[in-house]
């Protein structure tokens, strides 16, 4: 793992980055090749799915101007051009947080959520969207609430459920007043259904000194206790990354802002400058395929590469 | 045979009322044994506030952005690219001022009793009052 905080870009370096996506990736898809046989045993009952894609964005970071990718708007484009040329087109995206980069000044900020749902826009489909810290925590959500919509809220498709939740505007936390909300509408949520859960950081400790992991999770989590088949899909991390456990699989989305490095204890959190050869490296998005069995595919299109990276949650 | 369809009448109307939640307790028993229910990570009311229950809820809500022992050297930069002040050379403040704040939060900074106890709010305070004692002379 050395060769990704180097910051001198070289040909050899970016084979050992580009090698080391594709790593992740195999590791992702070996994991759920498991999860796959698992999911298989305890697949029986429950309601009907019917067949479902969506895609995933995260962390698009509008407004961002610096040295960590030099096109922001551009990058977006491109995801956005993937998406449409997907065959089966996808029903919506959810958007898991950061749509964009923190700024002092509210009419900044309004600008940059306005410039946001534009290129969304041009999508013409349904947009999930979930807060992250650059959109909301500098002022509890409310600029996000006016210009976006609510900070959590719940939805269903096609048999699937899927909570939006908020874990950022007050803080890494999800917090007494939304776990009461929770807990209201899963009383009236079918536990046998399968249930999607959008944060933006995730429901687990993945690394606590660079704020990658949510306070109350472990309460988060148990409000779901009888819910069969949970997944959350998360984003913040700016890499493939993810936790298996015994009834819940998590999982983060690309960025199609930067990468981020790996977590390494006792660092400061720093994102390294965009490559001049391989300007996409590590960026991209997901497309989530829902089968009529609740099975889960997902599939980390990386920008840098044509070829898919497929993995099964 | 009339009673038998009473029963499996009244089985089903009960099955009806129960809602999902419990239907998947029948259906799936076993679900309630396969993962302990995760503990809520509270401090119970029994435990008195301290220093040392502040440092170590500390480690683990404060430090990624104030650092170790609020040295102000956070390991994660705020989202417009400043750093959280250093907590251990705070001027004169008073229990009910670091109280507030820790509690209520003030900008970028979390108001924690939404995910935390008063126990623990105090012991916040004591910590970080710990880290600034009062000068000699
Ligand atoms: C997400 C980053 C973040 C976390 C986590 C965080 N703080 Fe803060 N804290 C801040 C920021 C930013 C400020 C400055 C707020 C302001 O004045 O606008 C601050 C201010 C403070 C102050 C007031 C300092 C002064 O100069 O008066 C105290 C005390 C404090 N925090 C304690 C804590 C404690 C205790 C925790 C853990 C329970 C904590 N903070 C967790 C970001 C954070």
């Amino acid at each position: 793992m050395e060769g990704i905080r180097t910051e001198t870009p070289g040909a050899c370096l970016q084979m050992s980055r580009r090698e080391l996506l594709r790593q992740a990736a195999m590791a992702s898809a070996l994991a759920a090749g498991w999860g796959m046989v698992s999911g298989r045993a305890f697949a029986q009952g429950g309601p009907r799915v019917r067949p479902l894609r969506f895609v995933q964005l995260s962390d698009t970071h509008i407004g961002y101007q610096g040295e960590a990718n030099r096109d922001i708007p551009g990058t977006l484009h491109r995801a956005l051009d993937v998406i449409r040329s997907l065959d089966p087109a996808p029903e919506f995206v959810v958007v898991t947080g950061d749509l964009t980069q923190a700024v002092e000044s509210e009419a900044a900020r309004l600008e940059r959520f306005r410039a946001f749902r534009e290129q969304m826009d041009t999508l013409h489909l349904p947009v999930y969207p979930v807060p992250g810290e650059h959109d909301a925590l500098m002022d509890q959500g409310q600029l996000y609430q006016k210009a976006v919509g609510p900070l959590h809220y719940r939805f269903e498709r096609a048999g699937v459920q899927f909570f939006a939740l908020d874990n950022v505007s007050r803080g890494f936390f999800v917090g007494d007043a939304q776990r009461q909300w929770i807990s209201r509408e899963i009383a009236r949520a079918d536990p046998l259904a399968p249930t999607v859960l959008l944060t933006h950081a995730p429901l687990y400790d993945l690394f606590v000194p660079w704020n990658w992991y949510t306070y109350d999770a472990k309460e988060v989590l148990a409000l779901f206790s009888r819910f069969r088949r949970l997944t959350v899909l998360f984003g913040h991390v700016h890499q493939l990354a993810g936790q298996r456990g015994p009834s819940v699989s998590q999982s983060a989305g690309l960025s199609t802002a930067w990468p981020l490095p790996e977590p390494d204890a006792l660092a400061r959190l720093e994102k390294w400058p965009q490559s001049a050869s391989d300007p996409d490296m590590g960026l991209g998005l997901r497309v989530i395929d829902v089968a009529s069995s609740g099975q889960m595919a997902v599939s980390n299109l990386l920008l840098s590469h044509e070829k898919q990276e497929e993995a099964v949650l | 045979m009339r009673k038998m369809l009473w029963a499996v009448g009244a089985a089903a109307v009960t099955w009806g009322f129960l809602g999902p939640q419990a239907q998947a307790a029948f259906t799936h028993p076993f679900r309630f044994f396969e993962r302990p229910h995760a503990e809520a990570p509270r401090t119970p009311p029994s435990v008195q506030p301290s220093a040392a229950l502040g440092a170590r809820l500390y480690v683990r809500a404060c430090e990624s952005c104030h650092g170790p022992r609020g040295n102000g050297e956070g390991f994660w930069p705020l989202p417009d690219g400043e750093s959280a002040p250093a907590l251990d050379s705070l001027g004169p403040s008073s229990q009910a001022a670091l109280h507030q704040i820790i509690g209520q939060g003030k900008g970028m900074m979390p108001g924690w009793s939404q995910v935390m106890n008063p126990t623990e709010i105090r012991s916040l305070v004591l910590y970080v009052q710990s880290l600034n004692p009062p000068k000699k002379g």
